[in-house]
């Protein structure tokens, strides 16, 4: 146990600090879910690429630095301590990439890794289908091998970023006869392929952020399969374990916010009530218990551990912190939390939180089935 | 940065849980004439751990002894008095098998103070050691039976230390020592509420099997997830004083009360009636966890600490705060 960071950890803090205060766009970036929004964090994406940023823990000859995960975690509080722009391409880079440093060929590492962390490829995620949401097991849109090629028939839903997005990977049942969690496949696609049609949603805020994908004869080489055909469970499951575990959301993001609610409360000190201070104080000890818990987990994994199925309280702490936090600026706004304004936009998008990346009941089930291991049924 | 207890420091701590788990299972609690453990854990090394383990480990241990709502008051010498001694450089004025009761502004009740070899008595600036009989001891009775509590009128002894500094690394000891225990607690609780809902039919299948059951200890053991390293992290803190330790600490203290509070009051719910009665295990466990909510600081004496933090000294908050930049020498 030692929790002073080394002279180097703290020479890669003061680095990426520096880079960040002299790249980092002055102006808020219009939102990633309109097409104006979309390119220019796609172009922060590049600027990111070009000063080595893209994804920092992948090794080097896939567009990364190497880092280990204690100076991720040391970039991302630099990152969102700066205001820097929201990452377009978080379901690759966050959840795909590490997907396929564990289960890709060096053909696909080689092939999709670089693009990733360049910002020239952004992923779209395919998991939900209008039958298979908490119950994901459930998916139906089918994958026939024909040779050497998938034909995909079938509907996803929920696909974030599939409106201006390059590509998607998703689940696809591959075994026709199969069923419940055998017989599928992880395939990635380019979402320009003939036979593809995306349906954009309208959020709550109105932006086209997630869509339907609609396949209809869509052909994908074999070679876009990753990890064993038919145990594409297994690899889902890889992911959802990063996504819930330890990358989509850093302890920083909501640090941060604790830090922005604490100002706010602040400003408005005379107005507020003791009932929001507490809530606020519980807000920064939060957070604050999430970055203590991270570091343990990047810890663990740097010493050969493994991340189990504990993670599943992770995404169960953040989702209801966030929502709490905005739910207190809110409170502390007073008649303008009415208006359009960033923190009733955080207050909507932290509704998502607790539905997206398996919704909190099925996390509860999974610690307490998984964890505690309650029975089933 | 390495946010990890050593590989020692887990096997010494597997080998801690089973000997207490061997020792004082849940049935010794119904013995009140049980014959005393104490020459089992001086044998262990569990006396005066802090000599061997830096206090950040040690913290690893108490999470065992709460894990078994251990009767012998352990942390009082082992966490507290040890250290705090030593930090006075008066570790000689104890034998190193005696046993210490301590007093502290935050611990006004000390416990099985009749029966120690020395009381620590900590007044805001003013440390004393004294013998037993030379102290007035008026019982109060605790709601935990195996707390034997008296408040403590000196009378007697000899004044070690005129100086806050003392009490301060008491108090942060004290908390540190009783959240560990309290995390201890609340797995424990959790466990037994989940091994009873395995076994309890109710619509002719095991109770844990329904949702709205799973989800009460779900939501306790998330909760206890986020109070641990909450509580490892001030542990780590313990030696350095100043506003990050007192921070740190108080965070710990409420992280660990909230989560054991929590817990018990799942377990006791999904244990239905019979949570409710004597003849369950549960209430020793509850008992003791209220016990320790309510020593060395409250919840509300620790938020008000935090709340000083953030409101008045303007701590600084944010991701680049998550630890200290500078490595400290020698810790």
């Amino acid at each position: 146990m030692d929790l002073h960071y080394t002279d180097a950890q703290n020479a890669f803090r003061q680095e990426v600090r520096t880079w960040l205060a002299g790249n980092v766009p002055a102006k808020r970036l219009p939102s990633f879910d309109t097409e104006e929004g979309f390119e220019a964090h796609r172009a922060w994406e590049r600027k990111l690429k070009e000063g080595n940023w893209g994804m920092v823990t992948w090794p080097k000859e896939y567009g990364g630095r190497g880092c280990d995960l204690i100076e991720w975690l040391i970039f991302e509080e630099e990152y969102f301590a700066a205001n820097a722009p929201g990452r377009v391409s978080q379901n690759g880079i966050f959840l795909l990439g590490p997907t396929l440093m564990e289960y890709g060929t060096d053909a696909q590492k080689a092939r999709y890794l670089p693009a990733m962390a360049s910002g020239d490829e952004i992923w779209a995620q395919a998991w939900s289908e209008p039958g298979a949401g908490s119950d994901m097991a459930a998916i139906r849109t089918k994958a026939v091998r024909e040779g050497d090629t998938y034909v995909i028939n079938g509907q996803k839903i929920w696909s974030s970023r599939a409106v201006f997005a390059d590509w998607c990977f998703g689940l696809f049942r591959t075994d026709p006869d199969s069923a419940r969690h055998k017989g599928l496949s992880m395939i990635l696609l380019p979402l320009n392929s003939p036979g593809v049609t995306i349906r954009p949603i309208a959020q709550l805020d109105g932006d086209p952020g997630f869509a339907e994908i609609f396949f209809d004869d869509v052909r994908v080489p074999s070679e876009n399969l990753l990890g064993p055909e038919h145990g594409g469970w297994g690899v889902a499951m890889a992911t959802a374990g990063f996504e819930r575990g330890l990358m989509l959301r850093s302890p920083a993001r909501f640090q941060r916010t604790a830090e922005k609610l604490l100002a706010l409360y602040r400003e408005n000190e005379d107005t507020a009530s003791p009932a929001t201070r507490a809530a606020v104080t519980q807000a920064w000890m939060d957070a604050q218990a999430y970055c203590y818990s991270t570091y343990m987990t990047a810890s663990k994994l740097m010493n050969g551990g493994a991340v189990g199925p504990e993670t599943s309280c992770n995404k169960v702490f953040w989702s209801e912190l966030d929502r709490a936090m905005h739910r207190a600026a809110l409170s502390l706004s007073g008649a303008a939390a009415e208006l359009d304004a960033p923190w009733l936009d955080g207050y909507m998008f932290s509704l998502a939180g607790p539905i997206y990346a398996g919704a909190n009941e099925i996390q509860r089930n999974i610690v307490a089935e998984r964890v505690l291991g309650m029975p089933r049924g | 940065m390495r946010f990890l207890f050593s590989e020692d420091l887990e096997t010494l701590r597997e080998g801690t849980r089973s000997f207490l788990e061997g020792r004082n299972p849940a049935e010794r609690l119904r013995q009140q004439d049980s014959p005393s453990l104490w020459g089992e854990l001086v044998e262990m090394g569990l006396l005066d751990i802090t000599d061997s383990l830096p206090l950040a480990e040690s913290v690893a241990l108490f999470e065992e002894v709460g894990r078994v709502a251990l009767p012998e008051p352990l942390a009082d010498t082992a966490a507290i008095a040890v250290p705090v001694l030593r930090s006075l450089d008066a570790a000689a004025k104890r034998a190193s098998t005696s046993r210490v009761a301590v007093c502290h502004p935050l611990c006004p009740f000390a416990n099985q103070a009749a029966d120690a070899d020395h009381i620590l008595y900590f007044d805001v600036d003013r440390v004393l050691l004294l013998k037993p009989e030379e102290a007035e001891l008026a019982t109060q009775e605790s709601i935990d039976p195996w707390r034997t509590l008296s408040t403590v009128r000196p009378i007697g002894g000899e004044v070690i230390a005129e100086s806050s500094g003392a009490s301060d690394f008491a108090a942060a000891l004290g908390a540190v020592a009783a959240s560990a225990e309290l995390l201890g607690l609340a797995d424990r609780m959790i466990r037994m509420a989940t091994d009873y809902a395995a076994t309890r039919e109710q619509f002719g299948k095991p109770i844990g099997t329904f949702q709205a059951v799973k989800h009460l200890l779900a939501n306790a053991q998330v909760k206890l997830e986020f109070a641990r390293p909450v509580v490892y992290r001030a542990g780590f803190a313990l030696e350095t004083p100043g506003l990050t330790r007192d921070i740190a600490v108080a965070h710990a203290k409420v992280a660990a009360t909230d989560a054991a509070i929590f817990a018990a009051e799942q377990a006791i719910q999904v244990h239905g009636g019979m949570g409710y009665t004597f003849e369950a295990d549960l209430h020793f466990f509850m008992k003791r966890t209220w016990a320790l909510a309510a020593i060395w600081g409250s919840r509300e004496h620790h938020l008000g600490v935090i709340d000083q933090g953030l409101f008045t000294q303007s701590v600084g908050t944010g991701p680049q705060n998550s630890f200290q930049h500078k490595k400290a020498n020698g810790s």
